[in-house]
């Protein structure tokens, strides 16, 4: 005797025959029609990320940021391929792009950016000093999109100065569950770091 | 707020210190604190500056006869929609089921009977990892007429482990609770078989074995069970629904 002949009600159980119907697919994210090549992606893209990375190129270059923007939103759709949406986010490697090509771009004016005291020496000081201004940006935008929870418990750690154990019982949370929410926050931000990291174009 | 390295929370805790060889570029650059970029807004021209790149690179890698990018011009949005739609990452369910079908066993009634006392798990385990690959979603039917209620299902590859991530607003109520299953339905609608994923409480997710077919238990169903130690589905049934890819 199978274990569904002893079911009651099976009847009941009928699956509607327009089961196939009650389908409803779950449309592309931006990530996937931008990868695609549908170019009101790219717009949307723009009008989304456009401050940030602006603002990020201000930080990288000074004034000039606008241009080195303009060459990030291009060089991201020339060579969108190459970003795989089930990594990061769009976000996180147009800033990456946008780390790349700052030192491109201060090479080729051969100035140095505008960054307001304590200037980098050289080239290699610049690099690294963009490097850094941009994975804090792309940890602090991953951050914002783990779970509220997640994040709470990651911002007590790292921004409040908090032990785990203080956080459990700030949060009245389980000790262990605090640990997990540590471990797997700075799994999520490893993964959007390196989505940054990736030689885009 | 930023980081004191004078008064340092992973000097102080030894579950820091466990992550420091794993995590430590990144432990760093948190206790520096948020980034502090200002949003600038852009300029009105720089969009179409960028239109204008975009097209000058199309044209020119036309006239080199080298593969065509696409220029940036008000086409046809809902077309490249549909292409997106079709080309998207989402792994498609059928390829997904195709690598897991060696493994695939038949779900006899003795391991059904098993899974139908299988407890809950990864309540907490919500996807925020880009190693979560979603492979299929939908919103299940109701089957109760509660209008106001919804139940939208995604199913989740981490890792070749797959799970479902259940958003709904149900509740158990006194002497009750909510449990989900998949079930196998014949040619003619019938239930041929079902496993249970186990009690729920509310959103959360939810491991599927990995000895699942889910060719075969391709309808995920939420049932209403009383607190009768009967761990037999109760045919009350209020969500049923197929997320597809």
């Amino acid at each position: 005797m199978t274990l569904t002949a002893t079911l009651p009600r099976v009847e009941a159980w009928r699956v509607p025959a327009a089961a196939i119907g009650y389908i409803r697919p779950v449309p592309p994210t931006l990530e996937e029609r931008f990868v695609a090549g549908d170019e009101a992606a790219l717009k949307e893209a723009f009008e989304l990320h456009a401050p940030l990375i602006i603002g990020l190129c201000r930080r990288l270059v000074g004034s000039e940021a606008e241009d080195l923007a303009q060459q990030v939103f291009v060089a991201s759709w020339n060579s969108r391929e190459r970003f795989d949406p089930t990594k990061g986010s769009l976000k996180s490697w147009m800033a990456g792009i946008a780390r790349f090509k700052s030192i491109d771009h201060l090479r080729a004016a051969g100035r140095r950016p505008q960054t307001g005291g304590g200037e980098p020496q050289d080239m290699g000081e610049i690099q690294a000093e963009n490097g850094r201004i941009t994975d804090r940006m792309v940890l602090t935008e991953a951050l914002s999109g783990l779970s509220e929870e997640r994040r709470t418990v990651v911002e007590l750690a790292f921004y409040g100065d908090m032990t785990h154990a203080e956080i459990s019982e700030k949060l009245s949370m389980p000790l262990g569950t605090v640990k997990s929410h540590v471990r797997r926050g700075l799994e999520a931000l490893r993964a959007e770091l390196g989505v940054s990291h990736d030689r885009q174009s | 707020m930023t980081g004191n390295p004078e008064n340092n929370a992973g000097q102080r805790d030894p579950e820091m210190h466990e992550l420091e060889a794993e995590f430590g570029s990144i432990m760093g650059l948190l206790r520096d604190g948020p980034h502090d970029v200002e949003p600038v807004e852009p300029s009105a021209d720089l969009w179409s500056k960028i239109e204008l790149d975009l097209t000058a690179g199309s044209q020119a890698t036309s006239a080199s006869e080298a593969p065509v990018a696409p220029a940036v011009t008000p086409a046809d949005a809902s077309a490249t929609t549909e292409a997106a739609a079709e080309s998207s990452n989402v792994v498609s369910l059928a390829d997904a089921r195709a690598s897991r079908g060696k493994r695939a066993a038949i779900f006899t009634a003795v391991a059904a009977a098993v899974a139908l006392v299988a407890v809950p798990v990864g309540l907490s385990l919500r996807s925020d990892s880009s190693n979560d690959i979603l492979l299929a979603a939908g919103e299940l039917d109701v089957l109760d007429n509660a209008a106001s209620e919804s139940a939208v299902v995604e199913l989740y590859d981490t890792d070749g482990n797959l799970w479902l991530d259940l958003d709904t607003s149900r509740a158990a109520g006194d002497g009750e609770f909510l449990e989900l299953w998949l079930i196998e339905a014949d040619e003619n609608g019938e239930v041929a078989d079902l496993i249970s994923l186990g009690q729920i409480d509310g959103s959360g997710a939810y491991d599927i074995p990995d000895d699942v077919d889910l060719d075969r238990f391709s309808v995920v169903d939420i049932s209403v069970e009383p607190d009768d130690g009967n761990p037999e589905h109760s045919g009350d049934s209020i969500h049923r629904g197929i997320p597809t890819s």
